[in-house]
This record gives structure tokens, C-alpha cells and sequence, in this order.
């Protein structure tokens, strides 16, 4: 009798033992419960902000709310398609080109980074190519997309280039020299934005957050459990699968690829990333990542890279501290910077 | 006497072996199919959830009032029909990874997966 019951007990330890195996991986997953805030429409994206660090609802909201104004303040100052009452921002001083226009000085630290990442990157990543964005964009989102005539694109370049940009640090103006002259910070704005919000958080010692603005991530320090984050990088010719994965923490990951915004004219894809060489859609790549610290010049480095040969695209990573590097061609093969070797698996 | 005695002991361990296992993967499968209908399809408007399905559930769904309308098939979740301009969202296609989304901005609307047995955070 005692035996049995002796026997009884062990088998209910084991039968135990053996459920909390079963569920063990749901529970390891279910450990941290992540908070998400969704931040529309900025950046004509998407943005969320997700807490791994087991924080407070209230805490993580109060963060949420100073994410979104970071964010607000940065979208609507480089907005190029709206003004708003009681600021210039890129919009007015496009449409003012030729005059001197009084702007916000985060503005003005906004362009001249811009043009720091202009000459880091020998033009390839350049916000005064608005002109020839103007009219890529314009045909993308006609009834019937179509590609703009290659005479009305080599017309439009002619007023491209910083040396059109004129910044007047002591009166706080921007001017540009050329009327039909524009900026665009599409290939900047939202990793510089995001980077501001993540100084922001980090002053004041948040962790274990991941902000997410189309596709520009910027993490703050590793998850509550010290795990890092996990992103998966699709595989261009395939988007419902993935590349590979990088395991990341307390960096950006800035990813560009073909199969993300795009428009097709008679069958061919055209993508939104347009090389200021030819004027025609980048095709060296079909994804290019960045991962760095600053989300500002992760986003400024994937334009560029996607815009650039292997060769000097990689002497341009390797002569950068703490900067790598994922590029995927139209066959699929890849390459990478040695500095993400014990952080990487390819799929 | 004592042999029979310790057949039948033998008996009674194999009898309860036996059901130990049998409960043992009833209990696996149980937790198994669990973890596979766990994945769902989240429809945020904003900031507040106002539907989620089953991606083991294939259908076709009327959402935000009949704004959009997604289709669930295989695990994965797509838009198929969005009254916006220009339908993006219907061009991101199929979505199935963990934190994935679909988004559609003139609608403020989003779709996101959630809840799969996926170990990645974030999918670029």
C-alpha cells in the first residue's frame, strides 16, 4: 500500500514535470509582457514603441506620450507637403525658394547634419535631390503610374545639390539660392527623428524599449531578461520568408529594400529609392541594412549603400567606427561586415 | 504465492506506464494545438483593438465597418480590399510573423499578428 502510494506521488511529480516542460517555451516567451503604442501617421509610416523591460502601464504611457510628441514636433518640421499654423518648416522653405525663410533652429541642426551625411556619403544620400524626388513622386501616384521622361528628369537635376542651400546659423534662416531648388528628407527624417526620441528616453535612463518607425529601428539597451531583440530581415524575392536574423541591442537597424514601397509601370517594379547618377530607381541591391547607434545615420547609410557599388559601399562601412553592414542581391546572395559575425544567422 | 504477488505488482506498473504516457501526450497535443491557434490577426484602429481572428481559422472578414477586408489562409493574413486612394496595404501582401503588420493610414488601421511561436521581435 505504502508502495503504491510512494509510486502514486512519483508518478504525479513526473506527469508535472513533464506539462511544465511542454508549456516551458510558451511560458519563457510569455515572461516579459511587452506594452506597444502605435503612433500614426507620421512619416507617411507607421510607428510603434514597444517596452521589453517589465515597466509600468502608467510609466511606459508617460514615455509613449513624449515619444509622440518628439515625434509630432520632427514630422511636421519636415513635412514637405503641409504647413502648419505657426512654424516654417520644409514646405515653406520650398515654397519661398529664392528668399531667406526664418526657421526653428532643430531645422536648422536637421539640414546641416543632412549636409555632414551629404558629403560622408560623396552625394549618394543628398535631401536637395527634391526636385527629381518631385517628379518620381508625382508619377507614383498617378491614376496610371508611369516613369517620368528622362529629359524632364535631367532638367529637374540641374537644380539639385547642397551647394543650393543656404544656411544662415547667426539670423536662423534657410534659403535656397535656386527657385525650382527643393529638399526632401525622406531618405533622413525618420532615423533622425527617431534618434532624437530615443535621446529623449535615454536621458532618462529607459531601457528595454524598441522604437520602430517604418522600418527603422532603434533599441534602447537589451530586453528585461538582458536577451537581446531578434530581427528577422526578409528575403527580397521571397517576403513572406525570411534572410536572416540579427540579434541586436542597444543599436539601430535601419533596412531598405525593393519589395517595400515600389510602383509598377508595364510589368517592371520601380522603387522608391532614386539614384542621384542616373536618376532612375537604385538596382545594385534588392535589400541593404545598416546597424549602427544612430538611428539618423543607419537611415542616411542604407539610402546611400542602396545607391552604390559592393566595393565602395563597403570601403565607405569599413571606414567607419562601430558601423556594419547587410547587403542582398537580386540572386539572393549576401554579404556582410565582419562586425556583425556572432550576431548574425542566415536562414 | 510470492511470485504471483510480484507479477501482479508488475502488471500494475506497466497499467500505470502506460497511462502515464497516454496523459503525458494527450497533455503534448493539447498544448501543441494550443500554441498553433494561439496566432491571431489583430485589427487596431488607433491605438484600440477592435477585432482579432484566429490565423488558424481561413476566412474572409468585413472589418472597421467595412472600410477593409482581410483574408486569413494558411497561418497568414493579407488585405484584399481597403477604400483608400492607393492601396497600399493591399499591396503588402501576406503577413505572418510575430509583431508583423499590416497598415493602411488613411483608415488608421492596422493588422497585426500577434501571439505565434515565433522567437523574433521585430521583422524588417
Amino acid at each position: 500500500m505504502k508502495n503504491i502510494i510512494r509510486r502514486a506521488a512519483a508518478s504525479a511529480v513526473l506527469l508535472l514535470m513533464l506539462v511544465v516542460l511542454c508549456s516551458c517555451s510558451k511560458l519563457t516567451s510569455g515572461l516579459i509582457k511587452v506594452h506597444t503604442h502605435t503612433f500614426y501617421p507620421y512619416f507617411d509610416t507607421v510607428g510603434t514603441l514597444s517596452s521589453y523591460a517589465l515597466d509600468k502601464e502608467e510609466e511606459f504611457n508617460q514615455n509613449a506620450a513624449e515619444v509622440n510628441t518628439v515625434l509630432e514636433h520632427w514630422h511636421r518640421l519636415l513635412d514637405i507637403y503641409n504647413e502648419y499654423e505657426g512654424m516654417s518648416n520644409l514646405c515653406t522653405v520650398n515654397r519661398l525658394a529664392g528668399q531667406a525663410v526664418k526657421v526653428d533652429p532643430d531645422l536648422i541642426a536637421f539640414v546641416k547634419y543632412a549636409k555632414d551625411m551629404c558629403i560622408l556619403t560623396k552625394g549618394e544620400m543628398d535631401i536637395s535631390l527634391g526636385a527629381v524626388l518631385r517628379l518620381w513622386h508625382e508619377a507614383s501616384i498617378a491614376e496610371k503610374p508611369y516613369v517620368p521622361a528622362e529629359e524632364d528628369l535631367r532638367e529637374a537635376a540641374k537644380h539639385t545639390g547642397f551647394d543650393l542651400v543656404e544656411i544662415d546659423e547667426s539670423a536662423g534662416t534657410l534659403r535656397l539660392t535656386d527657385e525650382l531648388a527643393s529638399l526632401d528628407a525622406g531618405a533622413l527624417g525618420k532615423g533622425y527623428a527617431a534618434e532624437r526620441a530615443a535621446e529623449l528616453l535615454s536621458k532618462k535612463g529607459v531601457t528595454g524599449y524598441g522604437l520602430n518607425l517604418g522600418g527603422n529601428i532603434r533599441f534602447l539597451g537589451s530586453k528585461a531578461d538582458e536577451s537581446p531583440f531578434t530581427v528577422g530581415i526578409r528575403d527580397p524575392l521571397n517576403p513572406e520568408e525570411l534572410a536572416l536574423t540579427l540579434n541586436l541591442a542597444d543599436c539601430s537597424c535601419v533596412t531598405s529594400g525593393d519589395y517595400e514601397r515600389y510602383f509598377t509601370v508595364d510589368g517592371r517594379r520601380y522603387c522608391h529609392i532614386i539614384d542621384k547618377d542616373t536618376l532612375m530607381p537604385a538596382s545594385y541591391f534588392t535589400s541593404v541594412s545598416v546597424i549602427c547607434k544612430d538611428s539618423g545615420l543607419a537611415d542616411a547609410l542604407t539610402t546611400a549603400l542602396f545607391c552604390m557599388n559592393f566595393e565602395d559601399g563597403f570601403a565607405l562601412i569599413s571606414s567607419l567606427e562601430g558601423v556594419d553592414a547587410v547587403w542582398i542581391w537580386i540572386d539572393s546572395s549576401i554579404r556582410y561586415t565582419m562586425g556583425l559575425d556572432s550576431v548574425i544567422s542566415l536562414v | 504465492m510470492d511470485s504471483r504477488k510480484r507479477r501482479t505488482t508488475l502488471v500494475r506498473d506497466l497499467v500505470l506506464i502506460a497511462v502515464l504516457l497516454c496523459l503525458g501526450i494527450g497533455l503534448l497535443v493539447v498544448l501543441r494545438s494550443h500554441n498553433r491557434t494561439g496566432a491571431y490577426a489583430v485589427v487596431m484602429v488607433q491605438n484600440r483593438e477592435i477585432a482579432r481572428y484566429s490565423l488558424a481559422v481561413d476566412g474572409v472578414y468585413d472589418i472597421n465597418g467595412g472600410t477593409n477586408k482581410i483574408e486569413i489562409k494558411d497561418g497568414r493574413v493579407r488585405m484584399i480590399e481597403a477604400a483608400c486612394p492607393n492601396h497600399l496595404c493591399i499591396r503588402q501582401g501576406w503577413i505572418r510573423f510575430e509583431n508583423q503588420s499590416i497598415v493602411c493610414l488613411p483608415n488608421r488601421l492596422s493588422v497585426i499578428v500577434r501571439g505565434t511561436d515565433d522567437s523574433y521581435d521585430y521583422v524588417l
